[in-house]
């Protein structure tokens, strides 16, 4: 994908300073924290994290499901948090979901076709041309349309995926965000549904939110990645992110990636990573990666300031073409030898 | 494009019981219409007879004024039947509301509603309905509403976990993204789903309303003379026990019956509701298979000869051929795994990589001897560290234990959570290797810090559920390697992990077969995990191995079978390699286990294929000397240009 | 009872379990100690407003129809209506903390009297019952669970689900008067009105126990068949144990903490059973006496008897939840 202009509109879906957390009465602890991002229409942010990275609550925080503690989450300019009632219902309708497990996604009793008439009109009217449109979308996905009448026991997982993007399609959504799609699919019916998903972001100009552990496909699919750690952003930036990532944890991330000849004894110690990540709820002080970071304290003794301070998002290389802005939360980020002195950021 | 995948068929049998039961309940519901118009005369004529015993004129005697029980057994009817489905109504109708709208109240109302639920649902529904009893004076009327508020908690609580967790569904959180009131998606999506459980719940609440109901006239609480339902009848044959006790039979039927019907109800509905997994998809089960039977029949002549046993090469530590696996469906057999041949020699890394249905997990579950029931299978010949254990009809040897050692996908579920770890790492040592338990642990902890874990004294002594999933995997590793196996089955052993973890336990299985130089079967379905850590890879697919090569070839795409060529090109790349490479889906699905195949297994995906792959079934072959793989066509190392052609 | 979908437990959601387990038998102990005191207090409520909730005069239920007005005022005053509601329960709980529950409006007899002789027999009763429960219940579901585990002596399944529905759907009352008929009429065996001696609630307990039997050896079959599909049972089996050892080290364990939480509840089913059963076989316990109780209107002894019941369902609804935590540790973060 090239890089495009910045346009001059209101980006299609934004979170600014959000942090969010679950249960209720006695106050839990925040699972993510101060999280700022932003997607423009007709582009793909990649929202790439481990468990505990806090992805999945974002995912249900952009869609309403899951109220925000503090910060805002506005689609097309519009801020979410203040709308109730029947207000907040038709805004929910600009952002859509496609949920992680095709076998939960889909209510077993009723058929395709009621399903997408359902997202079509949703207060159950009838009007003319409703059984053309479904047709439409299911042929946008792929599907027979012949096929309407089934119940979704007769699909496949794959093709309960497609049945779930036409559902998304049918609201005319400005974002779709798709929560681990293809973690339950075989690699050949992922390509698939990616490819899918590319056409469809390519015909309608919908901005994506694409949320996946496995950073390949969010090299495939997005224009822009945000890596996550522990509830926060850690690193944000282009599509060269992966071939030259600035955060330690990003680097550990590519590097764990498997591959042909990746096994050796001679494997650079700086992708080695001890112990298992820390409690979300209980993250340490300072930075939260530091009790792993090869770049960090444990290795570095010197670098103490990785306990105390936590570093914000902030753009340290001359990296400025339009689109490949890079942000990165760290004291000691991994830079190639020449660079202008950071300044701060988004 | 689509078509039918898993079907399950659209009507599943109704069961038996369910008949039985309803048909008895119609029964009963007829009965109490016209029962009393019937026999309400002979249930009041008082008659000569005091005390009869059974007649041909009063079947079930005459009870202490002379009147016939048949007929007031049968009169009683109507007063049983709805006093107990009245008192099922308010039960269920009761608990469904108060159940159901918690649920999609505010989240403050929610925890108060749920927390009282719990509460109420504590105290006995006997005693309940005796403190309301005492408060309206013993009458139908009160014992009705004793037992419908008695039970009220029991099903509230019921229906609330209920809706509580279809609420939770993805397709509900979906329709309130599509902006469905609450109204209508209670309408249209929960009730709908919480039909089923509930009729469920239904049919066994009415079966302990007429229980319960019976008991408390029994008792005296119920229903009031000159009245009469079932309980009281009973009651009044007891006092005439010593002198004519068949009275008692009469009533005593009707409220075991009832009580039975309307629990096979509920049994047969919840059977109906609830199917077992469908055929095909063989979920694991714990017990090997020991049906010895048809499956040897059908081994060939040519076969039988090779069974008289390969020679125990002391260099391979596994060595199957032909192996067969098919589950049985009726009488017909569904062949899930069609003749696998494989060798793993001393130290070497082997992988099977395939998609969902193509064998490899079975395959490696056969070889480990862990079979779930229900499944046939077997094998010219299977040799597992030196052990002969081709025959499904005989237990394999206890050397198996410690000369194998096995790795399972989910670290959640593969240790046993009622005990600590650490008895469960040191058991074989101690039950076939002879050690003591201070021994035993001693090497144990040596193995986890082997595996890197951390504060392996500590973790001896923990519950599985306190150690995170990748030192769960871990410790299970550790546990595999205790008696120093010859060979190491992983069955996707990082398809559960983070990939910062997986890469972690990936370099230590490789570290361990250099340092041990323990062999490792490797299955997964990522063949980015195969390249990484294997010396040679198996390709199935459809129940078949395709292709066989090195990982040096896998990685440069010097393949020979179509399949493999498709698979490495629907895998996206990561930085550093042609990112920007399209990526080529392979169209259509394998084949459902039990479709009769002629011809190629892969045909009607192959781009490639010809009309004799329709025809004739390739077979594994030896292709320019180099390649191997079951496909006519191929003759070479096929272009990249074949799959994006 | 049909077995509920549970909610999916994810890889990742038990994760976040685990580390959220900081002080489990402390918050754990803590919310059930506050849930008992919840559960006493609004017994203690209930029980004071049975005779608030009478529908109209509950003195002249006391005295009858044909009773005197000065007979009714006698006894409105004996029951204490005359001062204020808020007073009243004051009196009560006051009264309940120094152990005083009343006095019978029949015998004249203090009620903690009357319970201080007829709790220990409903208690006997009821115990005896819970130990032929569990001693033939248990054993009976282990081996037809493990029999029926590879799917082999179907014949042997099916009889036992078509005995143990049977068995399960024979009330209580039902069930005793059949063995009084058999066994005491016909055969003579054993004593079958009244007494306390072990001989004489022999065959109560039966009766109560019947049916619970039936419906917990179904539960420990289906219990034992569940966790013969574990995972871990096979890792098990790769170690090619011996069978006792199997059974002895991973199945029995993991069936016992699953059917504890059900066994407790069960136990407390059995008291319900066991007031029904007393009726029928004359015994001088609790189930009796409230039933003449409720009959003649004397609140004062319902009342007590309720009470008495109800703090018996809390202490062993709290003692299985107490037991239930310290040999499954993971109950300690769940609901229920």
């Amino acid at each position: 994908m090239s890089a495009v202009e910045r346009s001059d509109e209101a980006p299609a879906l934004q979170a600014l300073g959000v942090s969010a957390g679950y249960g209720s009465g006695r106050r839990t602890p925040d699972v993510l924290h101060d999280i700022d991002l932003s997607v423009d229409p007709s582009r793909a942010l990649g929202v790439v994290g481990e468990s505990g990275s806090g992805k999945s609550t974002l995912a249900r925080v952009l869609v309403g499901q899951l109220r925000g503690r503090s910060g805002q989450v506005l689609l097309a300019g519009t801020d979410v948090g203040p709308l109730r009632g029947q207000a907040l219902r038709d805004i929910r309708r600009q952002i859509q979901l496609i949920p992680q497990d095709p076998y939960a996604s889909l209510d077993p009793r009723m058929s395709i076709r009621q399903a997408l008439q359902e997202a079509i009109e949703p207060q159950g009217r009838r009007h003319p041309g409703m059984r053309e449109r479904v047709s439409e979308l299911l042929r946008t996905v792929a599907l027979d349309p012949g096929a309407a009448d089934r119940r979704p026991h007769e699909f496949s997982g794959g093709q309960r995926q497609r049945i779930a993007i036409a559902r998304a399609l049918a609201v005319e959504p400005e974002v779709l965000i798709a929560d681990e799609v293809t973690s339950s699919l075989d690699s050949s019916v992922q390509a698939e549904i990616l490819n899918l998903l590319r056409s469809i972001q390519a015909r309608t100009g919908v901005a994506m939110v694409f949320i996946t552990h496995d950073l390949s496909v969010a090299n495939y699919m997005c224009d822009e990645i945000a890596v996550m750690y522990l509830g926060r952003i850690v690193e944000r930036g282009g599509r060269r992110l992966l071939s030259s990532p600035e955060h330690p944890y990003t680097r550990v991330l590519v590097d764990s990636i498997p591959r042909f000849g990746a096994m050796g004894e001679g494997t650079s110690r700086a992708t080695v990573i001890i112990e298992e990540a820390a409690d979300p709820a209980h993250p340490p002080s300072g930075c939260p990666f530091h009790p792993r970071c090869p770049q960090g304290p444990r290795f570095h003794p010197d670098r103490s300031v990785c306990v105390s301070t936590r570093p914000t998002l902030t753009v340290h290389g001359a990296e400025e073409r339009v689109g490949e802005e890079r942000a990165t939360a760290c004291h000691f980020p991994l830079l190639p030898p020449t660079t202008t002195p950071s300044r701060p950021g988004l | 494009m689509a078509s039918n995948a898993t079907s399950k068929p659209a009507r599943r049998r109704i069961p038996a019981i369910l008949v039985i039961g309803a048909m008895i309940l119609a029964l009963m519901a007829l009965l109490a219409i016209v029962g009393p118009m019937v026999w309400g005369a002979g249930a009041s004529s008082l008659g000569t007879v005091m005390g009869g015993k059974a007649s041909s004129a009063h079947p079930l005697g005459t009870d202490a004024l002379g009147r016939d029980v048949l007929a007031r057994t049968l009169v009683a009817t109507r007063p049983s039947i709805v006093m107990a489905a009245l008192a099922t109504a308010i039960a269920v109708g009761g608990g469904l509301v108060l159940g159901a709208t918690i649920v999609l109240a505010g989240r403050r109302v929610r925890a108060v509603g749920e927390r009282l639920i719990d509460l109420l649902v504590a105290y006995p529904p006997i005693i309940v309905a005796l403190a309301i009893t005492a408060i309206f004076r013993p009458s139908e009327t009160s014992v009705v509403i004793a037992i419908g508020l008695a039970f009220t908690p029991q099903f509230a609580r019921l229906t609330n976990t209920l809706a509580a967790s279809i609420s939770e569904r993805d397709y509900v959180t979906v329709g309130h993204l599509l902006g469905l009131r609450p109204l209508r998606l209670l309408r249209r999506h929960i009730l709908p789903n919480l039909a089923g459980p509930l009729l469920v719940l239904t049919s066994v609440g009415f079966a302990s309303a007429i229980i319960t109901l019976s008991g408390l006239s029994f008792i005296g609480l119920g229903v009031q003379q000159p009245q009469f339902d079932w309980g009281t009848l009973l009651s009044l044959g007891l006092q005439d026990i010593n002198v004519n006790p068949v009275e008692v039979v009469g009533p005593g039927l009707a409220i075991l019956l009832t009580g039975l019907a309307a629990g096979l109800v509920g049994d047969g509905l919840n059977h109906y509701l609830d199917p077992r997994q469908p055929v095909g998809r063989v979920r694991r089960r714990p017990y090997e298979s020991s049906d010895a039977g048809p499956a040897a029949a059908n081994s060939t002549g040519a076969a039988a000869l090779s069974r008289l046993g390969a020679p125990v090469v002391d260099d391979v530590v596994v060595a199957v051929q032909d192996l067969r696996i098919s589950s049985l469906s009726g009488s017909v057999g569904v062949p899930l795994v069609r003749g696998v041949s494989l060798e793993i020699k001393r130290g070497e890394v082997v992988g099977l990589v395939g998609e969902s249905g193509s064998g490899k997990t079975l395959t490696a579950m056969a070889i480990a001897r862990l079979l779930p029931p229900g499944l046939m299978w077997s094998a010219c010949s299977l040799q597992v560290a030196g052990s002969d254990v081709s025959d499904p009809g005989t237990r394999p040897p206890k050397k198996l234990a410690t000369d194998m050692g096995i790795v399972f996908q989910d670290p959640s579920s593969c240790f046993n959570p009622a005990r600590h770890i650490g008895p469960q790492i040191t058991e074989v040592a101690r039950v076939h290797g002879g050690l003591g338990s201070r021994a035993a642990s001693e090497a144990a902890i040596e193995r986890l810090r082997e595996v890197q874990i951390s504060s392996p004294e500590l973790r001896m002594h923990q519950y599985p559920h306190e150690l995170s999933g990748g030192m769960r995997q871990r410790a299970m590793i550790a546990m595999a390697l205790m008696s120093s196996p010859e060979l190491i089955v992983a069955d996707e052993p990082t398809t559960a992990l983070d990939v910062t973890v997986q890469a972690e336990v990936l370099r230590l299985l490789r570290r361990l077969n250099d340092t041990h130089g323990t062999a490792l079967l490797l299955i997964s379905h990522d063949i980015k995990v195969i390249s990484a850590l294997c010396d040679r890879v198996c390709v199935m697919y459809a129940g078949r191995i395709v292709e066989l090569l090195s990982v040096e070839d896998l990685h440069h795409g010097r393949v020979y079978h179509p399949y493999t060529k498709a698979l490495l090109a629907a895998v996206p790349k990561t930085a550093g390699e042609n990112r920007n490479e399209p990526l080529i889906p392979l169209p259509g699905r394998p084949p459902q286990p039990g479709t009769p195949i002629t011809g190629c297994s892969f045909v009607s995906r192959c781009p490639m294929a010809e009309e004799r792959c329709s025809i004739l079934d390739p077979h594994l072959r030896d292709i320019d000397g180099h390649g191997v793989a079951a496909c006519h066509v191929t003759t070479g190392p096929l272009e990249d240009s074949i799959v994006r052609g | 009872m049909s077995t509920l979908p549970a909610p999916r437990v994810t890889f990742r959601g038990r994760l976040a379990l685990r580390r959220t387990a900081r002080t489990p038998w402390r918050s754990y102990l803590i919310g059930r100690l506050v849930g008992v005191v919840l559960l006493t207090v609004l017994l203690v409520v209930v029980t004071f407003l049975i005779v608030h909730l009478v529908p109209g005069d509950p003195a002249r239920n006391v005295v009858g129809i044909n009773g005197s007005a000065e007979q009714v005022a006698q006894v409105r005053q004996e029951l204490g209506l005359t001062q204020p509601l808020d007073l009243q329960f004051i009196h009560y709980v006051g009264h309940l903390l120094q152990g005083d529950l009343g006095t019978s409006l029949v015998t004249s007899q203090p009620v903690s009297v009357m319970i201080g002789q007829r709790l220990p027999v409903t208690a006997e009763l009821s115990s005896l019952a819970l130990m032929i429960v569990v001693i033939v219940g248990f054993p009976i579901g282990i081996v037809i669970g493990a029999l029926m585990r590879r799917g082999r002596a179907k014949w042997a399944g099916s009889v036992f689900t078509v005995g143990a529905s049977l068995g399960g759907a024979m009330p209580e009352y039902i069930t005793g008067t059949i063995l009084i008929f058999v066994v005491s009429l016909s055969l003579h065996l054993l004593p079958v009105q009244g007494g306390t001696s072990l001989s004489e609630i022999t065959l109560p307990a039966e009766a109560v126990a019947f049916a619970p039997t039936a419906i917990f050896a179904r539960l420990v079959r289906n219990e034992t068949a569940s966790v013969l599909n574990q995972e871990y049972i096979t890792t098990a089996l790769s170690k090619r144990l011996p069978s006792w050892r199997l059974y002895a080290t991973h199945v029995l364990p993991n069936v016992v903490t699953s059917t504890l939480t059900l066994g407790g509840l069960l136990l407390v089913a059995l008291l319900g059973g066991t007031v029904i059963t007393e009726n029928v076989f004359n015994i001088p316990g609790l189930g009796t006496e409230i039933v003449q109780a409720i009959l003649q209107s004397d609140y004062p002894s319902v009342q007590g008897i309720i009470l008495v019941l109800g703090a018996l369902a809390i202490v062993i609804t709290l003692a299985v939840d107490i037991v239930l935590g310290l040999v499954d540790p993971r109950t300690l973060n769940g609901r229920g």
